[in-house]
């Protein structure tokens, strides 16, 4: 069994000197849990690593999202969060953008798949993102899964190792959004369904220790039957 | 009228076999359904009750949002075939009083503030009813909550104690809430120490309300419990389904 014990939701964690983290509150001079997951402390903040979240944007991420409506000046972008990006027309036409010229549907339709930042995002207004930059823009090919977002820090590994191994493994390019979708950009159906196999494996086992050579195992598992097969054939 | 049947013999057992602090067994299974965002089947004796959640997503129509925080939208149901005739499929007045029933008792856990301009959509199925579904349905309620990862103060667990043949027993099942003398729900916080539900149905004295409080909370205690082991041994189970 996991050596890290598991809390839920209102179970004490510690009391007196603590800062509240990550899904955690104090209440009454104890931080209590908020969400099912595993209690951490680092100096004095505990936290808890919850086992099932959500996406709430954060200034700076990188998400994928989806084209929900188109204005005329705007689009909403649907990033699986609680909140719908929005994505001005001047981020996409640049400053001389002028409604009555540009045409918002012509460019992008319900539906697009895009990569984007975001730029704004507070309690009081939805997030506004952009897709100019590095790496950001429309996505035109490659295959799209999704994670829960609390396993997302699993996937990527330390210093994105996790993410290099299966990318190395299956031969692929993965984009990891932090809202938990992810697009993954090969030729091959085969690579493609390996990935998400090792996707699902990280999402039911993060929680599990060795977690690194069970994603390898399985990986590796899967290429010697394709070997086999293609022998066989 | 008709003579009374005796509902509590006189070694003390209930009509089912129960002793009169016992409560019918529970079963618990998360992760029920697999679209929804958190969800439970909630099994208490022949009560079988299904809880989804939804969200925390974007509110439609839109003026009826919060600047603040979130809204909890809970709708309770009984199913057709829930009941010993068939029930009527259209909302009726009783199910729409439980639903803010359950969302007062649930609102004080959830932490809405964290999500303003947001809606929080909780669905309790009742798909066979046996007495105490209220109860049952945010016991049920708060799993799914739990389950679906959004953040609380703790887990809401429910338990109704009543009156029946002059005694305060707990978890009544039909026969007893119908032919008992009284019925009282109530919702308990364990970690906060707090009662988020609490409502009455027939006479009881001021000392069998005493009672009857400490018996419920006892009960709720347990319930907690179950709910506890049920949120943790979901994750450790697939484990053990590995080795």
């Amino acid at each position: 069994m996991s050596e890290k014990p598991i809390v839920v939701p209102g179970e004490i964690l510690t009391s007196g000197y603590y800062r509240a983290g990550e899904n955690t509150i104090k209440l009454d001079n104890s931080i209590i849990a908020t969400k099912v997951g595993i209690p951490q402390t680092k100096g004095n903040t505990v936290r808890v690593i919850a086992l099932k979240s959500f996406y709430v944007p954060k200034i700076h991420d990188l998400v994928i999202g989806i084209v929900s409506e188109v204005y005329y000046n705007m689009w909403k972008v649907n990033i699986f969060s609680p909140y719908v990006a929005v994505l001005p027309a001047v981020d996409v036409f640049g400053r001389r953008f002028d409604p009555t010229k540009d045409n918002t549907l012509k460019k992008m339709g319900i539906g697009t798949v895009l990569k984007a930042r975001i730029t704004l995002f507070d309690r009081t207004q939805d997030p506004v993102i952009t897709i100019r930059g590095e790496g950001l823009g429309i996505i035109e090919k490659g295959f799209i899964t999704s994670v829960n977002p609390s396993k997302i820090a699993k996937l990527i590994g330390k210093k994105g190792s996790m993410l290099q191994k299966i990318e190395q493994l299956t031969d692929t390019k993965i984009t990891v959004g932090q809202n938990g979708i992810i697009l993954i950009e090969t030729q091959s159906i085969r690579a493609k369904d390996k990935v998400i196999k090792a996707i699902r494996l990280i999402e039911r086992e993060a929680h599990l220790p060795d977690l690194a050579d069970r994603v390898t195992e399985i990986l590796k598992e899967d290429g010697e039957n394709e070997h086999e097969k293609a022998t066989d054939q | 009228m008709s003579t009374k049947r005796q509902l509590i013999n006189e070694q003390g057992i209930r009509t089912d076999g129960r002793g009169v602090d016992d409560l019918r067994p529970i079963k618990i299974t998360l992760g029920y359904l697999t679209h929804a965002n958190g969800s439970v089947l909630y099994e208490q004796g022949k009560n079988k009750i299904l809880a989804a959640v939804f969200g925390p997503s974007e509110v439609h129509p839109k003026h009826t949002e919060l600047p603040d925080r979130a809204i909890l939208r809970v709708r309770y149901r009984m199913a057709p075939f829930s009941t010993e005739e068939r029930k009527s499929p259209a909302p009726t007045r009783r199910e729409i009083e439980l639903s803010m029933v359950i969302r007062n008792a649930l609102e004080s856990v959830v932490l809405t503030e964290l999500f303003p301009r947001t809606v929080i959509d909780i669905f309790v199925e009742v798909l066979q009813a046996d007495a105490g579904t209220r109860v049952a349905g945010v016991t049920a309620a708060a799993l799914a909550l739990a389950d679906a990862g959004i953040p609380m103060r703790g887990i809401t667990a429910g338990c109704a104690v009543g009156k029946v043949d002059g005694k305060i027993v707990c978890d009544l099942n039909d026969i007893e809430d119908k032919e008992g003398e009284a019925d009282m729900p109530v919702a308990y916080i364990p970690t906060l120490n707090k009662i988020s539900l609490l409502q009455m149905d027939g006479l009881m004295t001021q000392e069998e309300f005493k009672q009857a409080l400490s018996k419920a909370i006892n009960s709720a205690m347990k319930v907690y419990q179950l709910q506890v082991n049920a949120l943790k041994t979901k994750y450790i189970k697939r484990e053990e389904v590995k080795k």
